[in-house]
């Protein structure tokens, strides 16, 4: 029973499969072979989601005769993306990355990077609120800021683990508030539910992450986001931007879709298009709704720049944080 | 057949291996950079570490001269089956990837299988096959989690499709 | 009184024959996945989400819980019977349900892990209906200080599982430890003896390191020793119930596994080795038999059993009453609950009282059919251990390579298996007992990065591990579990001399 209902895909994209092999699809149809999307990260996790939405939607739109999807978890993705790019991929191979893995190849001196791939679009992103618990003294970013002025090392930042966008994050508020980044208190203080409890239990001044994670505390009043990372105030969220509070900072942890390095031009082209109409599909928009992602979708040539200007300010930061010595 | 006293020279190696591994680590702990803004750095747990190692260590290498061991008649180890096993699991880490999950782990059943005396090859590799496929069978399709095909059978179904281009 | 009545219109919720129908197959389904090596609880719950799509979320989630308790449940069953242990939370009970199973008492280990499973779920339930806001509220005192503590007070476990000879238990020790360095430092991003090989960057997975350690190692050992000496295996040897002599030694291991899983599961570093180790310690402790403790004492596998079930419901507490995922399978459940556009935390009991209610409702029910499903399945489990020995080792290999070559689909885990399997394999031969490196493995790190947690938000200042009340109180029992047996054995030595000189 519940294998049946598991194999359903399976059977159709065998089915579609069959179906391709009999009429040999062609290009102009604009429907893709097989494809296989690469999570570099375990089941569950940011990047298998927006994986295997993918897989979803692209199945249901017919954009593609069969759609796999491999987890290959490790070291923040850079495992999954040097196998990535040696691994001698056949036709369609795609892969999810994300702001994050920028930092971690970086860190981990990865001796493969982002260079190495074909970028195909950006997908989704988060803005990440400032957190504090509902009983701190601090109420807006000047308080933080002051605190942090008076003594760097009271204040304890939180966030994943160090070069994370949490961390990134943090150092571009305290550059932009013309503080020392290199006295900046950062805590690694592990994933998710551990975060949460030590800025609750008041064990750490602020933390922060994707608003999700933080939005049912928020609504119950247990905690108090300080100020948000987007450009302008987000639609049903009151909470004012960095920006409004004086600090020249904006980020979005974006989740993003890349291709191998040495794809062809046309294919490149035929995948563009089809990402173009799966973002833009009512079943992409229910799923990204439901899980909270904003719309960040940016095509292939757009996406390209973008992530030029993201590798190097990210590195900027990195380096005066001094994580990238040696 | 293993002695007691050649137990004790691998007892006197356990106590140098310990000693080595604790040096080792402190040197390597030395040789890294230093972490800039850290209270207590990256550095203090390995060289606690290292100095609780190489303590051990000396410990185990005085007892090992001193008496106590472990198999004081001796043990009897049968080298042969030990290398087959270890073996075999080479044999499947080597072959796991280009020939597939099925063939690489039905090659390790009976490479064990025979050393733990089985003489009955086919019997063997009947029973290794099957519990490899079946294995294979729940985790690609039951459970949608990927054991190796194996590059070889891969680049044979590639054919078709490539043609196709 | 208004809790009963929630809960007794939850019972009503997921006892209709419906409802009971997706509770009897997440039970069967998570117990059938949950025995397979390399997938745990969190991976069962991921690969199984899809399959709840099309249901009703009150029957999703019932099914969820079913699929929960089944493969944290599933997990024991190889552990005892192959010495392969498919999570972290169960590798302390390989060590001595293994040994009875060698003996022919795995039908007793089972039905003991069984029992106590289904007793600590059931109370540990009866805790998360009751008590769980309070739960939570002691969970939020603990900062990183007070985790140092909890992780050292876990520590001195390793005094239970040291063996005959102090320096070879220390050995094991100190190289668990010191495989714990490997990988990435979370503080400052720093790789240490990593040998510039991404895959060690996320450190070396402890299920890897117990399968070899224990499954390899011993594999690898029994070859050696096979042509010499037929060691007797027995799949059964007189009843496969439970004697009396089994349930008197039992309960009581259950009871105090209970006490230790839940509030140690709910806090939000806690996770399920703390309480399996602690309640090991405890248990030989307390024994009348401690020489057994190792070699088949059904005190080990109870006691540690039902500290892991609890600790998973525990995990519950902070994700139902405030919408703290604390482990990776209580992420997945977030996730599960976020899929139905739900929010866990106490807004949830309010605005869907019939989804909570009905899934700890469904929690009672679920643990009942696990026990159902398993008892009766115990008789049929031993005959594994029937297999003629090359088959049945064989066997073994190919389930512990599937399993360790599943966690990230990478040939490196399978590599750093072989190691261990040949280290574990000579510490066999020398007499140095394994669990002291699997405890040293687990809890280094987490000790560590607690310890320099703190030191980072004190700025510096080493008090704080004992200006904190609880902290202080945690240690000091660490402190005390140490020394009271050696004091006491020293006193009992030299009473024992003098009684020699008076003679």
């Amino acid at each position: 029973m519940w294998a049946k209902s598991l194999d359903i895909s399976r059977r159709f994209a065998a089915a579609a499969a069959l179906a391709a092999l009999a009429v040999t699809a062609s290009p102009a149809l604009a429907q893709l072979k097989s494809v296989e999307i690469m999570a570099p990260a375990n089941p569950g996790g940011g990047y298998d989601q927006h994986a295997r939405a993918m897989q979803q939607v692209m199945q249901e739109l017919n954009l593609a005769t069969g759609v796999q999807v491999v987890n290959v978890p490790g070291a923040g993705g850079t495992i999954g993306l040097s196998q990535f790019v040696t691994g001698k991929k056949r036709g369609n191979g795609l892969m999810i990355t994300g702001l994050g893995m920028i930092g971690a190849t970086l860190i981990n001196k990865s001796p493969v990077s982002l260079e190495q791939v074909t970028p195909l679009a950006r997908l989704t992103g988060e803005y990440q609120p400032i957190i504090v618990s509902a009983e701190s003294p601090l109420k807006t970013m000047d308080d933080l800021v002051a605190k942090f002025k008076a003594d760097p090392g009271s204040v304890s930042w939180g966030g994943f683990a160090v070069g994370s966008p949490d961390h990134i994050l943090y150092a571009l508020i305290v550059k932009a508030v013309g503080g020392d980044v290199s006295k900046m208190n950062y805590i690694a203080a592990g994933a998710g539910g551990e975060m949460l409890a030590a800025v609750m239990g008041g064990h750490i001044t602020v933390v922060t992450g994707g608003y999700n994670e933080f939005a049912a505390q928020l609504k119950e009043g247990k905690l108090r986001a300080l100020a948000i990372s987007s450009p302008e105030r987000l639609p049903g969220i009151d909470v004012p931007t960095l920006k409004e509070q004086g600090v020249d900072v904006e980020l979005v942890n974006w989740r993003a879709v890349v291709a191998s390095g040495d794809i062809k031009q046309a294919d490149l082209k035929t995948l563009d298009g089809a990402m173009g109409k799966m973002v833009a599909s009512p079943q992409w928009k229910a799923i990204a709704a439901e899980r909270g992602w904003v719309d960040s979708y940016l095509p292939a040539k757009d996406f390209a720049g973008f992530l030029q200007d993201e590798q190097t300010r990210i590195k900027s930061v990195l380096d005066e944080l001094g994580l990238l010595k040696k | 057949m293993t002695t007691g006293r050649s137990l004790k020279i691998g007892e006197a190696g356990l106590g140098a291996a310990v000693l080595a591994l604790g040096a080792f680590i402190a040197f390597e702990t030395s040789q890294a950079p230093g972490a800039a803004n850290a209270v207590v750095g990256p550095a203090l747990f390995p060289y606690l570490i290292s100095a609780g190692l190489i303590l051990v260590g000396l410990a185990l290498l005085r007892e090992a001269v001193t008496g106590h061991i472990a198999h004081a008649q001796g043990l009897e180890l049968d080298g042969t089956a030990v290398v087959l096993v270890a073996v075999g699991l080479i044999i499947q880490m080597l072959l796991l990837e280009t020939l597939g999950w099925i063939p690489a782990s039905t090659i390790l059943f009976m490479v064990v299988a025979r050393a733990f005396g089985s003489r009955r090859i086919v019997m063997d590799a009947i029973l290794g096959l099957a519990l490899t496929a079946a294995s294979f069978g729940l985790f690609n399709y039951g459970l949608d989690l990927n054991l190796p095909v194996g590059s070889v059978f891969e680049e044979l179904m590639a054919e078709p499709d490539d043609a196709a281009e | 009184m208004e809790t009963l009545v929630a809960l007794s219109s939850g019972f009503a919720v997921a006892m209709t024959p419906y409802n009971l129908m997706w509770s009897a197959l997440g039970v069967t389904i998570g117990t059938a996945i949950g025995v397979l090596p390399g997938i745990g609880p969190a991976l069962t719950l991921a690969l199984l989400l899809p399959v709840t799509y099309g249901l009703e979320p009150v029957s999703a989630f019932i099914m969820f819980a079913g699929i929960y308790y089944g493969a944290m449940y599933g997990g024991s069953t190889t552990a005892i019977l192959l010495n392969t242990p498919g999570e972290s939370g169960s590798i302390v009970t390989a060590i001595d349900g293994h040994a009875m199973a060698r003996q022919g008492r795995g039908a007793q280990a089972l039905a003991t892990a069984a029992i106590g499973s289904f007793i600590a779920g059931t109370i540990a339930t009866l805790a998360l209906t009751f008590v769980a806001p309070l739960m939570v509220k002691l969970a939020l005192l603990f900062g990183p200080a007070e985790y140092f503590a909890l992780m050292v007070l876990a520590l001195t476990t390793v005094t239970a599982v040291l063996g005959a000879s102090l320096s070879r238990g220390l050995a094991s020790l100190f190289f668990g430890l010191a495989l714990g360095l490997v990988g990435i430092d979370l503080q400052t991003g720093q790789a240490r003896l990593t040998f510039g090989i991404l895959e060690l960057l996320d450190g070396i997975d402890t299920v890897i390191v117990a399968v070899g350690l224990f499954a390899i190692g011993e594999t690898l050992y029994n070859a050696a020793r096979y042509r010499f000496e037929k060691e007797e295996i027995y799949a059964l040897k007189g009843s496969k119930w439970m004697g009396k002599e089994d349930w008197k030694r039992s309960w009581k291991p259950w009871l105090r596994g209970t006490a230790l899983g839940f509030p140690i599961g709910a806090l939000p570093a806690g996770g399920s080795e703390i309480p399996t180790f602690l309640s090991y310690l405890v248990e030989k402790r307390l024994s009348k038999h401690p020489e057994e403790f190792g070699k088949g004492a059904i005190e080990a596998v109870a006691g540690p059993e039902a500290a892991n079930n609890a600790s998973a419901a525990g995990t519950l507490a902070p994700l139902l009453s405030l919408g703290l995922p604390t482990s990776a399978t209580a992420a997945i459940m977030l996730a599960a609950f976020q899929q139905y556009g739900l929010q866990p935390g106490p807004l949830l009991f309010d605005n869907n009282p019939d989804l909570v209610w009905g899934m700890i409702a469904s929690l009672y029910i679920g643990n009942a059919l696990l026990l159902l499903l398993n008892l009766p399945l115990v008789g049929l489990w031993v005959k594994l251990l029937v297999i003629p020995r090359p088959w049945l080792y064989a066997g073994i290999l190919v389930f512990a390579t599937l399993g360790a070559y599943t966690l990230n689909n990478n040939v490196v885990d399978l590599i750093i298996l072989w190691i261990i399997g040949l280290i574990g394999f000579g510490m066999r031969v020398l007499d140095v007992p394994v669990a002291p490196c699997v405890v040293g493995l687990i809890l280094g790190p987490l000790a560590e990065q607690q310890f320099r947690r703190a030191l980072a938000i004190s700025q510096g200042d080493p008090t704080v591990f004992f200006t904190h009340p609880l902290s202080l109180g945690l240690l000091i029992t660490a402190a005390l579990l140490v020394l009271v047996p050696v004091v006491l054995k020293a006193r009992q030595n030299r009473r024992e001399q003098d009684a020699q000189a008076q003679i």
